[in-house]
């Protein structure tokens, strides 16, 4: 008895490795079908809805992939059924090391005036492109502020950094108004299928590192990672530097770049129930002295601007008290204290803009 | 053959199939995240 069970469990396991080990037709067609499946299975289940449904985390593959973040929270917004006025700020990393806990902005708004939400679109070097795309994600049903925090060198990008949004798109958005400002600029749009995964294949392709990562706690975004991480500069770094910040300087894309947010205004103004706020953002006056002609012609545009447009442009350096000390670097804030002035600031003024508005709910 | 050694046959084909599956998908993406430059952004700082 004992005898016959040991030679059918090695039967068993030699037709098993066999199965594993020999030619077969079958198992190759069958390995190409499994590949088929999940692409397939992919482009069928991630969907905006279903990205928009998720936590950021998971999509995360760092804490600084403010990308990802940024992709949900944006989805968020154009997919959810919110009813409570918003406030929606983009920018880049000046923005996000200015701001203390960009998190705890919705429960100092509602404290202020009633139920807020807020949602922070800002990632690092973010191009006035890709401050299209996200504001092409507020729904028909958006009701609130849109708040435009900019700096000189936002204003300077060139159609070499456009050709760079192009070719290695950040964000898996789609947004019609970008392909209309990429033909104006003389460029193609990307290619599109209508499939959200194959035309946003990239953004996941580079975050395949994610799928592992799935079962285990999502990634927790560290909004100051920049900070954190770069050592502050010191006068030898200024003086290295220089050279470096100066080269930054493109007088020449100023016209163009303001033309591009006038457009970008506008099309925010025609929309029922939503307010503009430009933020003109804390800068070093070392930085502004580097920078010369191009801060001068940068602060004439934005005022100029503002006033054609009557969109409220806030300087809140003075307000909140900001000084050349409070900097970590050339361009970003890296004091606490400072960072909590400049959110203490920014938010008594969007409750001030939310109350004055005649009907805010 | 009997139904032992064919059930056992099968299940080795299907864990054949399912890890070089996988393998061959990773594989593949690797590939084309290698030729499109696909790579998430990360700030230089200056």
């Amino acid at each position: 008895m004992m005898k016959q069970a040991g030679r059918m469990g090695l039967q068993a396991w030699e037709a098993f490795l066999d199965g594993l080990q020999s030619r077969s037709l079958l198992a190759c067609l069958g390995m190409l079908l499994l590949v088929t499946m999940q692409m397939a299975a992919l482009s069928f289940f991630v969907t905006e809805e279903a990205v928009s449904g998720i936590e950021a985390g998971v999509l995360m593959s760092a804490p600084d992939d403010y990308d990802a973040h940024v992709t949900v929270e944006a989805l968020r917004l154009k997919h959810g059924q919110s009813r409570n006025l918003t406030v929606v700020c983009t920018g880049d990393s000046m923005i996000s090391e200015a701001l203390d806990d960009p998190d705890r902005i919705a429960s100092q708004l509602s404290e202020l005036v009633g139920p807020v939400d807020f949602s922070f679109l800002a990632t690092d070097l973010q191009t006035l492109w890709e401050t299209v795309i996200l504001l092409d994600q507020l729904p028909e049903t958006f009701r609130g502020v849109v708040i435009i925090p900019l700096s000189p060198l936002q204003v300077m990008h060139g159609q070499q950094r456009l050709k760079k949004v192009l070719a290695s798109p950040r964000m898996a958005l789609y947004s019609e108004t970008f392909d209309l400002e990429v033909r104006k600029a003389g460029l193609s749009p990307p290619p599109q299928c209508g499939v959200y995964f194959i035309d946003h294949n990239r953004f996941f392709v580079a975050r395949t590192s994610v799928m592992g990562k799935w079962s285990i706690e999502p990634v927790a975004l560290d909004r100051h990672m920049l900070t954190r991480t770069d050592p502050p500069w010191t006068e030898a770094t200024w003086k290295r530097n220089e050279a470096k910040l100066r080269d930054l300087v493109h007088l020449e894309n100023m016209p163009e770049m303001f033309e591009l947010l006038e457009r970008m205004l506008l099309r925010l103004r025609k929309r029922e129930g939503v307010q503009v706020v430009l933020l003109d953002l804390p800068r070093h006056p070392r930085t502004m002295a580097i920078f010369g002609d191009a801060e001068q012609e940068y602060e004439t545009r934005l005022s100029q601007l503002a006033n054609r447009l009557d969109v409220p442009c806030w300087s809140l350096t003075q307000d909140a008290c900001i000084e050349p000390e409070d900097f970590h670097d050339p361009a970003h804030l890296g004091s606490t204290d400072a960072r909590r002035r400049f959110q203490a600031v920014v938010c008594q003024r969007i409750s001030q803009l939310l109350i004055a508005s005649e009907d805010p709910r | 053959m009997s139904k032992l050694s064919v059930f056992f046959r099968a299940l080795g084909t299907t864990i054949r199939v399912i890890v070089l599956g996988e393998l061959l998908f990773i594989a593949l993406v690797t590939l084309y995240s290698m030729q499109t430059n696909s790579h998430i952004f990360r700030y230089a700082g200056f």
